[in-house]
């Protein structure tokens, strides 16, 4: 079944099965009134053919050619729907003929019909005009004919006009269906508008927006005030997450803060060498997990695209090359070699992310891309985006995992022994989700090529 | 120096005040926000030294109302508030330094001997054009180095990296005040670039067999030493 889905689909569905149904009820009305004038008119022959032929057996037939040419001859009869005075006043016509076919009275019926009913006998009226009309034809006793005819121009009367009312009833749907089309649509735009704006607030970490509502009591209305109780229960989720966070980040990290502290003291008065490597080991494990609970809040942090608040003009490039020049030591050191080729891009962002998650791709080929990999980095410009590649030639990753790695806390190490908590990549996407760009990696042969780009900053 | 801790947890507090006592400062302590605002207005400190959750008022609204009033002390923000934007939030409500509990108590002392350096804005210290320590000498007009009056040449770097350890002489500087202050970093990397940026700078500071000034603290971080033999 294909429904329509937009609003526009819909009005033209439902304005085409309006104007059917009025097409379908003008063609039932005119069917109808056609069958029952018919009826009317066959009736009115009937009584008439009655009341001469009476007229005939008490009178003869010379009063009745007299009756006949005096009544063809008026402007008579016809009542109700079936008179017809704008124009000749005439609905009904005579003609009568001896035994031997010789007309005796009535001149506008040009051919007598044969014995009976005729549905089509063409007739002429008194203003010269020709026509058509239903007659009834009856053998007198004597043998002459007489027949009545009624003109059938008054059935294609009230068809024309059911017609006329059935085609005005469709140009008004039409008309209707239209104006109404277009004003719902605009009914409709607007306040889609006003919640996609919302939403795209929200989206832009905003979490405070809401849909106006304008009292109307709309359906608009109703479902603005559900989606605005919905986002003030997200809103208030997402709050009570950073009252937790930041609970939970007093809670353990004053705790945990006194710990050091005694350990620190402890170091101090450590009594042994032995005994100052276990205590300098166990700071080092607590700092790692802090670092860890940090990383954990950092990801969610910037998922919630808050810090997109505080994003301005970057000089992209010249951010990638200081990153690139702060690492290039600890390449050389190994006898790894990082080059790069920067084109001068700008973009809209927060330095320090930008600078952390390529610091991140950069420790990741320093740690897991394997002894001697050299690291390239390539930054492109399109007239829309920054394209940045970070390459390195090492073993690279396999296919399957190309998504997995940016999951939080993945690490493809399965022994888990490498150092490092998994949460990097998840920490990188999620920086350059914030800055509206794309993380992938591409398929090869050699190495890990990761692509990032991201919208530029139009001037 | 004189400083101000404002500090609600009793054992950090003591901790703190009695390491810092024994630096040879003088120390009054707060545990309380408001209390804490009335000292600064009445009293002058070479350093506020305020925990961001406490009672009452909280360190960063105490530090955000005596700048109003007037304060300009230098102002070290310690919080257990760990996220991106709690620092940021820190840094723009007028701290000189936010630092992420918990800390080795070195860390701190460490910046706060910074701050109390650092030349106040527009006054004559900070216009100074050559440092100098021991037989190293730092042109900061035409970003030139000499040790021994000859030319080093120095990558920028390693040149701000180097200007930052001879504007605090004789005090330790840690690896995270240099990611912050060098690099402007507001995170830790996992590879150590201030080392090995260090012993490039190191290498070509001591070229020609000169006695090297810079020391490694283990642990902690670097010192550069002006009583040269």
């Amino acid at each position: 079944m294909l429904m329509p889905r937009t609003i526009k689909g819909l009005s033209i569905l439902s304005a085409g099965i309006s104007g059917l149904v009025i097409l379908a009820l003008g063609a039932a009305a005119i069917f109808i009134s056609h069958h029952e004038i018919e009826a009317q008119i066959d009736h009115r022959l009937e009584l008439e053919m009655d009341a001469l032929l009476d007229y005939h057996s008490v009178n003869g037939v010379g009063s009745l050619a007299r009756l006949v040419r005096m009544r063809d001859g008026r402007a008579t009869n016809g009542t109700g729907y079936l008179a017809d005075t704008r124009r000749h006043g005439r609905l009904m016509l005579y003609a009568l003929t001896d035994a031997q076919g010789h007309r005796i009275a009535g001149s506008l019926i040009p051919h007598m019909p044969p014995i009976g009913w005729s549905e089509f006998l063409p007739i002429r009226r008194p203003d010269g005009s020709k026509g058509v009309a239903q007659a009834l034809s009856r053998r007198l006793p004597d043998g002459g004919q007489i027949v009545i005819a009624g003109d059938r121009d008054a059935l294609r009367r009230s068809d024309d006009r059911i017609l006329m009312a059935a085609l005005v009833g469709l140009g008004f749907i039409l008309l209707t269906g239209t104006v109404s089309t277009i004003a719902f649509g605009r009914l409709v735009r607007r306040r889609l508008v006003l919640i996609s704006g919302t939403a795209q607030g929200i989206i832009q970490g905003d979490y405070t927006r809401r849909i106006p509502i304008d009292g109307s009591g709309s359906e608009f209305d109703r479902i603005s005030v559900i989606l605005n109780t919905m986002l003030g229960r997200i809103d208030m989720l997402m709050g009570s997450l950073r009252q937790v966070s930041s609970d939970i980040a007093h809670d353990m990290r004053t705790p945990l803060g006194r710990i050091r502290q005694d350990m620190e003291a402890l170091l101090l008065s450590a009594p042994d060498r032995t005994m100052t490597k276990i205590v300098e080991r166990a700071i080092l494990d607590m700092d790692a997990l802090l670092d860890l609970f940090a990383a954990l809040l950092g990801v969610s942090e910037v998922q919630g695209l808050a810090v997109r608040k505080r994003f301005i003009p970057l000089p992209f490039s010249k951010i990638v090359g200081e990153i690139v020049e702060a690492y290039r030591p600890a390449f050389d050191d190994e006898k790894r070699i990082i080059s790069a080729s920067l084109a001068d891009v700008e973009i809209s962002g927060d330095a320090q992310l930008i600078k952390r998650a390529i610091a991140n791709m950069l420790e990741n080929i320093l740690a897991h891309a394997g002894e001697g990999a050299d690291a390239t980095i390539r930054l492109a410009a399109t007239d829309e985006e920054a394209v940045l590649t970070i390459s390195d030639n090492g073993p690279g990753i396999a296919t399957d995992d190309h998504e997995r790695i940016f999951e939080r806390l993945v690490r493809l190490d399965p022994t888990r022994s490498k150092p490092g908590h998994g949460l990097g990549l998840s920490m990188v996407k999620a920086i350059i989700h914030a800055h509206r760009g794309t993380i992938e990696i591409m398929p090869s042969a050699q190495g890990l090529h990761i692509i990032i780009r991201i919208p530029v900053l139009r001037s | 120096m004189r400083i101000l801790l404002l500090e609600d947890d009793h054992e950090t507090r003591n901790y703190l005040a009695r390491g810092l006592k024994e630096l040879g400062h003088q120390i009054v302590v707060e545990s309380e926000g408001k209390a804490a605002l009335s000292r600064t207005l009445a009293e002058a400190f070479d350093i506020l030294v305020l925990d961001r959750m406490v009672p009452g008022l909280d360190g960063l609204t105490v530090l955000k109302l005596a700048r109003e009033a007037g304060c300009q002390s230098p102002a070290i923000i310690l919080s257990a508030m760990s996220g991106i934007e709690d620092r940021v939030a820190g840094l723009e409500g007028g701290a000189d330094d936010y630092l992420i509990k918990p800390f080795a108590f070195a860390e701190l002392a460490a910046r706060l001997g910074a701050l109390a350096r650092r030349p106040p804005p527009g006054s004559r210290n900070d216009t100074q054009l050559v440092l100098r320590v021991g037989s190293i000498e730092m042109d900061l007009v035409r970003r030139t180095v000499k040790r021994s009056g000859r030319l080093t040449d120095l990558q920028p770097r390693e040149f701000s990296l180097l200007e930052y350890l001879l504007r605090n002489p004789d005090r330790l500087v840690t690896r995270t005040m240099l990611l912050d202050r060098v690099w402007n970093f507001g995170f830790d990397p996992k590879t150590n670039i201030v080392e090995t940026h260090m012993s490039r700078l190191r290498t070509k500071l001591n070229e020609g067999g000169a006695e090297n000034l810079i020391t490694t603290i283990r642990g902690s971080g670097y010192m550069i030493v002006s009583g040269e033999a």
